[in-house]
């Protein structure tokens, strides 16, 4: 068969070379005037800041004294002979297991009885989203004396059943569970809303069908409701771990400093010790760089596995 | 090679003559070898002192103090930069680091050795042997405390020390005799057990130990131990005399005549002594009575801290200005440090004070001691007899982070849940690494 070039029909190159099209178009020109503020503060305040952090990882240095070159020695020393760094670590991974979970059920939960058309229901939905307006530090001074030994109203419960007093944040067993408790009820606000999108964007003729072919509401949940929400669970999840895994710094320096012991010590508490009262810069950037590369495999991990799993389709 | 050499020799005299001759124009100019300027006729520029934020007082006193200095001295500007006072010494490191120094800064005690390890304050010897400054009317202890590796890193308007405070209405209500400088250990206790009654809300303590650093190494010395033997380089919190002072302030928690730390940890020991719910009080300087200005539902007054079985010790609190080194007006800031440290600079404070002033002219003046308040309270004398017995604080480079590592250890202590004689040993094993050069994680 003929093409119409084989047919007479001469492409334009044959008879005049081609003249080649400007690299940097006014388009492209326009384009990169409108990047450039963001790419300037992307490239100073991102990538100059990662690579001098990274160059200072490898120095012992005070900031007030002359750096001294380490290589390898600062993550060396971190990873195989830190004591504290190991349990900061292992504090914080026990600190993501109670707050990250318990933070998304009850988040879930929360989101499907807000998630109904009753009259003045935003006003439940408000009072809920507000522990995530209060300040951090208000938060943590109700959680003190809530957990106070003598006169927290956590104790006066447990006394109405003859339970004996119990330190909550003055103990190592029960001090970084008192502060996860603290960190789901303030972001229960957040994971709630996350979840009501989520709900409010499932299609209601779904669940009208399901009635209609007789499904309960555990059916309709596992067949509907769970599946749809995989996105937002997924970012929800990701987004919950990152914040988990750096170690809730300010809820810990508010509410116990670290202690009892290396109780509550958790990557971010080291790390600013490190930093800001010992200043040992090179050890806490090398710190800052472990826990990067930490946290950017389990993200990796996560969308490696769980990413397959979620159902975009809605139709 | 050996014509090289020759050549070398030449020139070696000649050299030597020129160095001499410029070392000696140098002296000539700066009037001493230190390398500081001969002194101005006049000072002007700008001088930028940094004052914690937690003190109302202090920072009206500076900023009178600023007033009255820039009257006298019309070409010189002071500002006084408020920092806030969570981690000022870091905040205060962190501006001299990033280049912008102040002028003078306030710190103090535990901090001295880090300042002269990371050179960051002037060193004041110099100018004082220029100007002929008189130290002689400072008590030598503050003179002492403020040199650290024959450096005098700052000077002082005041000094404190470690005392105890009592409820007088409590002891007059309970028949009980109130503390006085004769006092023992054994004293307290038997005080402390006859004044505690009551229960819950409603009890009444008998005392109550705050349990910080201060307070624990004045029960340390007192017991014969010493917190961080051979300068510095030991751990002495294993001695059979260190575990012995912590069962005396354990004691105190178990056997319930004092709050134990969770109890007062929230509101605070000293707040707790406000709600006049306790009897003694131990754990505080001077600071506390200018707290306790107000306080009108009970009367209180002061005492030394009762004696250990060698002897009373209290820790030797001394606040200090220095001058940083990277200063740029050093000469104002030397002139107006001068001034706040004078006799006319401590008198115009002295309603304010918070510890004694660091003139003996001035602490032994009647003006001083007839106060009413102070008459009142006894606010002045349990200090001046404390301070044979005061104990300069350790001075640790990297104080700070022995520290964390002790008061994390120590919390079991407190706890009740492990004893001294458990936690102790293990507080030197892993503190001892960093009382070594270069052996804390970090560090070196």
């Amino acid at each position: 068969m003929a093409t119409a070039a084989t047919e007479g029909v001469i492409a334009p190159s044959a008879t005049r070379p081609a003249r080649a099209r400007p690299w940097l178009t006014r388009e492209r020109m326009a384009g990169f005037l409108f990047v450039t503020p963001s790419l300037i503060q992307f490239l100073i305040f991102t990538v100059y800041l990662m690579v001098s952090s990274l160059v200072i990882s490898t120095w012992s240095w005070d900031l007030l004294t002359p750096h001294r070159q380490r290589g390898f020695y600062n993550y060396t020393t971190l990873l195989l002979h830190d004591p504290i760094f190991r349990t900061a670590f292992k504090n914080t991974l026990e600190l993501t297991l109670l707050t990250v979970a318990p933070g998304m059920i009850l988040g879930l939960l929360l989101a499907m009885v807000v998630n109904t058309r009753l009259r003045g229901i935003s006003i439940f939905r408000a009072a809920y989203f507000l522990p995530v307006v209060v300040p951090t530090v208000a938060t943590a001074i109700i959680f003190r004396w809530l957990y106070n030994p003598d006169f927290g109203v956590l104790n006066w419960f447990l006394g109405l059943f003859g339970l004996q007093h119990h330190d909550w944040l003055g103990s190592p067993s029960t001090a970084l569970a008192s502060i996860a408790a603290m960190s789901v009820w303030q972001s229960l606000g957040w994971n709630m809303t996350y979840f009501l999108v989520g709900l409010q964007s499932i299609p209601e003729q779904l669940y009208e069908a399901a009635r209609i072919d007789g499904a309960g509401a555990w059916m309709r949940f596992r067949s509907i409701t769970w599946p749809l929400l995989t996105p937002m669970t997924f970012f929800v999840l990701v987004t919950s771990m990152i914040g988990s895994l750096q170690g809730g710094f300010d809820s810990v320096y508010l509410m116990t400093q670290g202690g009892p012991g290396y109780s509550t010590y958790t990557n971010s508490f080291y790390l600013y010790s490190q930093a800001f009262r010992y200043f040992h810069y090179g050890y806490a950037a090398a710190y800052a760089w472990v826990l990067f590369v930490v946290i950017g495999i389990v993200t990796f991990l996560q969308f490696r596995f769980l990413s397959k799993r979620i159902n975009y389709d809605f139709g | 090679m050996k014509a090289r050499l020759g050549q070398r020799a030449r020139w070696r005299l000649p050299a030597a003559v020129i160095t001499a001759a410029v070392a000696v124009t140098l002296v000539g100019c700066t009037g001493s070898s230190t390398g500081i300027t001969k002194k101005p006729a006049k000072v002007s520029g700008t001088v930028v002192m940094t004052e914690p934020g937690d003190n109302p007082g202090d920072i009206a006193l500076r900023h009178q103090l600023a007033a009255a200095f820039m009257r006298s001295h019309p070409g010189v500007n002071v500002k006084i930069l408020v920092v806030p006072a969570t981690n000022y010494d870091q905040k205060v490191q962190t501006m001299i680091a990033g280049g912008r120094p102040p002028d003078i800064f306030g710190s103090g005690d535990v901090q001295i050795a880090n300042i002269v390890a990371k050179n960051f304050a002037l060193d004041l010897t110099p100018y004082v042997k220029r100007d002929h400054y008189s130290l002689s009317d400072f008590y030598p202890q503050v003179i002492d405390g403020l040199t650290y590796d024959k450096k005098l890193v700052g000077l002082t308007d005041n000094w404190d020390t470690q005392v105890m405070y009592y409820n007088d209405t409590i002891f007059k209500k309970a028949g009980v005799a109130p503390p006085t400088a004769a006092w023992t250990w054994q004293d307290f206790v038997a005080a402390a057990k006859k004044l505690t009654s009551g229960s819950g809300t409603s009890k009444t303590y008998g005392g109550v130990f705050e349990n910080w650093f201060a307070a624990y190494f004045d029960q340390m010395w007192a017991w014969g131990g010493d917190p961080y033997p051979d300068k510095g380089t030991k751990c002495g919190y294993d001695s059979k005399q260190s575990v012995a002072a912590f069962n005396s302030i354990v004691s105190l928690y178990k056997s319930g005549v004092s709050p134990t730390p969770s109890q007062f940890s929230d509101q605070g020991a000293e707040q707790l002594f406000l709600s006049g719910r306790v009897g003694m009080y131990i754990g505080a300087g001077r600071w506390a009575a200018y707290d306790m200005r107000d306080v009108k539902r009970f009367d209180w007054k002061v005492a030394p801290l009762p004696a250990g079985p060698i002897g009373r010790a209290n820790f030797f609190h001394l606040s200090m200005f220095a001058i940083a080194r990277t200063s740029k007006n050093t000469e104002a800031a030397w002139e107006f440090l001068k001034y706040m440290v004078s006799s006319t600079g401590i008198k115009q404070g002295l309603a304010a004070v918070q510890g004694i002033p660091s003139r003996k002219s001035i602490a032994n003046s009647a003006a001083f001691k007839n106060d009413p308040f102070v008459v009142r309270h006894d606010a002045v004398a349990p200090f001046l007899a404390s301070l044979p017995t005061a104990h300069r604080a350790p001075y640790l480079p990297n104080f700070t982070q022995v520290q964390d590592g002790v008061d994390a250890q120590l919390d079991t202590v407190w706890s009740l849940k492990r004893s001294p004689a458990e936690v102790l040993p293990i507080i030197c094993q892993k503190i001892d690494p960093l009382l070594t050069a270069g052996g804390a994680p970090g560090g070196g």
